[in-house]
């Protein structure tokens, strides 16, 4: 007797690969025209045929962390050829997306990362990290010759750089525009960022590298 | 009438050129007939000439020309018997010269040279000229009352349908209803399928409007809470009897005897008269089927649209299911009543069922069909049903396990429609097995799609059975025909009513019955209002023909009729018996009665007459026997070796086209063969074979429909009955110590010419390797 898989549909899940751009996965009607055309596929497993048939039924364990699905190069063969417009491709794209986010240390940034909107802010943070680090560290090089300097000086002046009111009045006085929102929301979300894990974690960071 | 023949001889598409025209004049001329010849019969002038021939008193036109099958209106003369020579098709076209060379000057007469091409077109001519001789102007027959008005039975959504459609063209409609309101099973669902375009969402029934509609109709006449108990007469003259559903009347329908019932205790067969006083002790306290309810009320034809019932599975049936021993295992039928009720329950104990699986095949031992008289429409049920889960709950769950998910048409569209909803899931699988799993159930299936044998946890579990048509329990038209109330089953159409699916939609097996709705095949609520249109239509068919004498179906036209002469007749019965269509009834002595507005002119009872005493007027043993009669058999005094003679005799439904289009591609075969169209293999009189072969004839063959399970015949049984009773004629050719191989009956299809050169030629092979018919010459 062969393994009997009992099968518990998870409709959240179908609903958020959807969301993640697979919105056309239901149209799929198994009839493998995608393992067909599929370079990746091989003789003895019907991939994608199998994965979009696990998407329609939500069957997010099937899925999530089947490693079959970081195989696709996203050539769009499949999508091409449906003869339903299910879109496999797409499917496994968004399928991808929502096993990062399931993967992620923090799933929230998981999700972030997902997100459009939330995206440039996750980006900006770590651009803004660093552009500190290269003026700080600019500018300590060039005083290193007067005077000696700590090198974990340099941490700790790249982690406290707190951003405030000049940033936010920068940003506001960007003349209107759709990228005008955009920026100010970034920057008031760097400047948040700042404050409050910057700002309250600069205790620990000074602690960590005086306390000897 | 006086006739004056006249054959004309058509000399284009090549007849002029691979002919003899003078010689086959003079077949003419040498049998005392004038005959012209003219370049092109079928255009103007040609025309111009027939027409003329006639003013000057032609009233019997031999036209030696192409198929019948063809320019049928430009030789079409009111009040001329025509009939057509096919020297196109079946002569020049299929025997070309470079194969069949004519004679050299030398050649001609020298008593071992013969032409075939030129003997096959004097013969033809011959037997067209016997024929015309033998044949009639037919009369039309036109009963001497006449009812205009419609007879529905059931009330549903296809009669319903069908009685508006025939009042909306202005015909009196009766609607007869066994229940106490019209509605039939439609009026007890929550929803229903999509019958207009986009044919994407559920839509409320259609039942009710119909019912407004019909109640308002001033030509509808509704009888609810009746049935039929005897349906008399014949088309255009239907008397009827009802009756309340239940009672015992003394116009009940007669059964026919069982056969056992038919034999003494010796197991002889009883004479017609015993038989009879058999029959009414069998149906004590019930009329004879030619005594007419003197009350009843007159018909003139009748749709039958008595319905369906849900599939009811038999106690261990599908035990594998769980069906009957877990109340929560229901069919599809139960499941709408569930859902009509208000929101999804469980039958065991009334809590919500928000995981339901759909079964849409039994299973078992690889079998992967669906349930017994499921069609295409428990699949699209099931679509619909597991909809009704999703409605009632946002967190629902809807499973269908199919082996064939069937919708046809644009219910695709629905199909789609359903498949977007995020709730619901598919995938082809055998359910193995249904068991109880603490509070719920679990049901097992294998080979789904997803690769693996899965379980799913289930609230309910719903069976797609089928629509089992009303006709099955009982006959409910009730005809008080000599072979019975009940439509005649064939065993191919699980007892729906049809003739023939794909031939001939509506069209029982009855002139003047036609089926609508699902006691014709299980179908949507869509498909039956299509097909009560299409009921009505042909029950107006029916009227408008018998009104005027002519054949309805599939003879549509047709104003001949089988006569019979009934000083010879010696009650043997075999044409009430054989006839197709219970077109005879017999009195008490057995001797037939025939009904000739039930008749459709296949002439099966010609065929099945052993004192040939039926025909037709254009179409009866006396003409074919002249016909066979009239070809040439050349012998040992005409030639030193001479031909081989064959006749065919050929379905002109199925056999004759294809004929003419093995023609039309110019594909050859042997010359030796003489093919005389007959109406249907059932028409065949083994007469004409003895004929044939005892004017030394070497040899006949039957060329028909197939008939089986898949099969073709235009009246339903023609072939086969002419294959058992060429099986019964090799008796009669060992009498003669002739072989009986020398009569073969061959089955071939419309579109199948190019079989014809193959079954031709291989026939006369085998007859040239049996050697002439001793006969020959005598």
């Amino acid at each position: 007797m062969t393994d009997t898989y009992t099968v518990e549909p998870d409709v959240g899940f179908i609903n958020e690969v959807s969301r993640l751009g697979g919105g056309d996965l239901k149209k799929c009607f198994q009839c493998a025209t995608c393992s067909v055309v599929c370079p990746i596929s091989p003789d003895t497993k019907p991939f994608p045929r199998k994965e979009m048939i696990a998407a329609s039924w939500g069957l997010k364990d099937r899925l999530v962390g089947n490693g079959d699905v970081w195989l696709c190069h996203n050539c769009g063969d499949c999508t091409t050829y449906c003869p339903r417009g299910a879109k496999p491709g797409d499917v496994l794209a968004a399928v991808r997306s929502y096993a990062i986010s399931e993967y992620a240390p923090l799933k929230t940034l998981g999700k972030w990362v997902n997100e459009p909107a939330k995206l440039p802010l996750l980006l900006a943070i770590p651009v803004v990290l660093l552009a500190r680090f290269i003026s700080v560290g600019l500018l300590l090089t060039v005083l290193s010759r007067f005077r000696e300097f700590s090198p974990r000086l340099f941490s700790i002046m790249t982690w406290g750089g707190l951003r405030g009111g000049i940033s936010i009045a920068l940003a506001l006085s960007l003349p209107r525009g759709p990228e005008r929102d955009i920026i100010i929301a970034i920057t008031y979300g760097v400047v948040v960022f700042s404050i409050l894990v910057q700002g309250l974690t600069v205790e620990k960071v000074v602690q960590r590298f005086f306390s000897r | 009438m006086d006739k004056k023949i006249g054959v004309y001889i058509c000399e284009g598409c090549g007849i002029g050129e691979a002919l003899d025209v003078d010689a086959l004049k003079a077949v003419a001329t040498d049998d005392g007939v004038a005959a012209k010849t003219h370049p092109i019969l079928c255009g103007k002038a040609g025309v111009e000439f027939l027409q003329k021939e006639i003013e000057e008193g032609t009233n019997t036109l031999v036209i030696a020309a192409c198929s019948r099958r063809v320019n049928y209106d430009i030789f079409r003369f009111d009040g001329c018997i025509v009939d057509r020579v096919n020297i196109r098709e079946q002569v020049v076209w299929s025997h070309p010269r470079e194969e069949f060379p004519a004679l050299t000057e030398e050649q001609k007469g020298d008593g071992v040279h013969f032409d075939r091409v030129q003997m096959l077109a004097e013969d033809y001519l011959r037997m067209g000229m016997a024929k015309a001789k033998k044949i009639d102007l037919p009369e039309p027959y036109k009963p001497e009352t006449f009812s205009r008005k419609i007879l529905v039975i059931g009330g549903g959504v296809s009669g319903m349908t069908a009685a508006l459609d025939a009042a909306y063209a202005g015909y009196e409609v009766t609607i007869v209803e066994k229940e106490e309101r019209l509605g039939g099973h439609a009026s007890h669902w929550r929803r229903q399928l999509p019958v207009a375009q986009p044919f994407a969402d559920l839509i409320p029934p259609v039942v009710d409007e119909k019912i407004q509609a019909v109640e308002a109709h001033p030509k509808i006449s509704i009888k609810t809470h009746t049935v039929v108990a005897r349906l008399a007469g014949s088309p255009g003259d239907f008397t009827v009897t009802f009756k309340k559903p239940g009672e015992k009347i003394e116009f009940d329908v007669p059964y026919p005897l069982p056969e056992e019932m038919k034999v003494d205790e010796n197991g002889k067969d009883l004479n017609a008269e015993q038989i009879h006083e058999k029959f009414m002790e069998y149906n004590e306290g019930r009329r004879d089927i030619l005594t007419l309810d003197p009350s009843g009320e007159k018909y003139g034809a009748v749709i039958l649209a008595a319905g369906w019932r849900g599939y009811q599975p038999k106690a261990e049936e599908f035990a594998h299911l769980g069906f009957g021993e877990l109340p929560d295992v229901v069919t599809n039928e139960a499941f709408e009543l569930i859902a009509k009720k208000g929101k999804i329950t469980r039958p065991s104990d009334g809590k919500d069922a928000k995981s339901v699986v759909f079964v849409q095949s039994p299973g078992q031992e690889g079998n992967d069909a669906d349930f017994d008289y499921a069609g295409a429409v428990t699949s699209l049920v099931s679509l619909k049903q597991a909809k009704y889960v999703r409605e009632d709950y946002e967190d629902g769950r809807a499973f269908i396990f199919y082996q064939h998910m069937r919708t046809p048409g644009l219910q695709e569209n629905f199909y789609k429609s359903i498949q977007q909803d995020p709730g619901i899931f598919m995938t082809k699988g055998e359910v193995v097995q249904v068991s109880k799993n603490g509070d719920g159930m679990v049901v097992e299936a294998k080979d789904t799609l997803l690769g693996e044998n899965i379980n799913v946890k289930a609230d309910l579990v719903v069976l797609a059975t089928g629509m089992v048509p009303a006709t099955k329990d009982d006959p409910v038209v009730n005809m008080a025909y000599r072979q019975g109330p009940a439509f005649r089953d064939i065993d191919l159409f699980n007892g729906y009513v049809d003739s023939n699916f794909i031939c001939f939609p509506y069209e029982t097996q009855r002139t003047g019955i036609y089926a609508a709705g699902a006691v014709r095949r299980s179908m949507t609520t869509e498909e039956a209002m299509e097909d009560a249109t299409g009921a009505a239509l042909k029950a107006i068919q029916c009227l408008e023909s018998v009104n005027r004498g002519v054949s309805v179906h599939p003879r549509s036209g047709d104003m001949t009729f089988p006569d019979f002469f009934f000083q010879r007749c010696t009650q043997c019965k075999r044409c009430t018996e054989e006839c197709p269509f219970g077109a005879l009834d017999d009195d008490a002595k057995g001797t037939p009665k025939p009904n000739p507005t039930r008749c459709r002119r296949c002439g099966t009872c010609m065929g099945a007459c052993p004192e040939r005493i039926i025909g037709f007027a254009d179409y009866n043993i006396d003409s074919i026997g002249s016909m066979v009669k009239s070809i040439q058999v050349p012998s040992e005094d005409d030639y030193e070796e001479p031909p081989m003679r064959i006749l065919a005799l050929i379905c002109e439904n199925d056999a004759y086209p294809a004929i003419d289009i093995a023609g039309l591609n110019r594909l050859s075969y042997s010359a030796e063969v003489r093919f005389i169209p007959v109406r249907c293999l059932g028409s065949v009189n083994v007469i004409w074979i003895k004929d044939a072969l005892s004017t030394g004839m070497d040899g006949v063959f039957l060329l028909g429909c197939k008939h089986g399970d898949d099969y073709q015949c235009h009246f339903v049984k023609g072939s086969e009955l002419a294959s058992i009773r060429m099986k019964k004629i090799g008796e009669a050719l060992a009498s003669l110590s002739l072989e009986n191989e020398r009569v073969a009956q061959y089955e071939i299809a419309i579109d199948e010419y190019d079989k014809i050169p193959q079954i031709v030629n291989d026939f006369v092979a085998s007859i040239e390797e049996m050697g002439p018919n001793p006969f020959k010459g005598f």
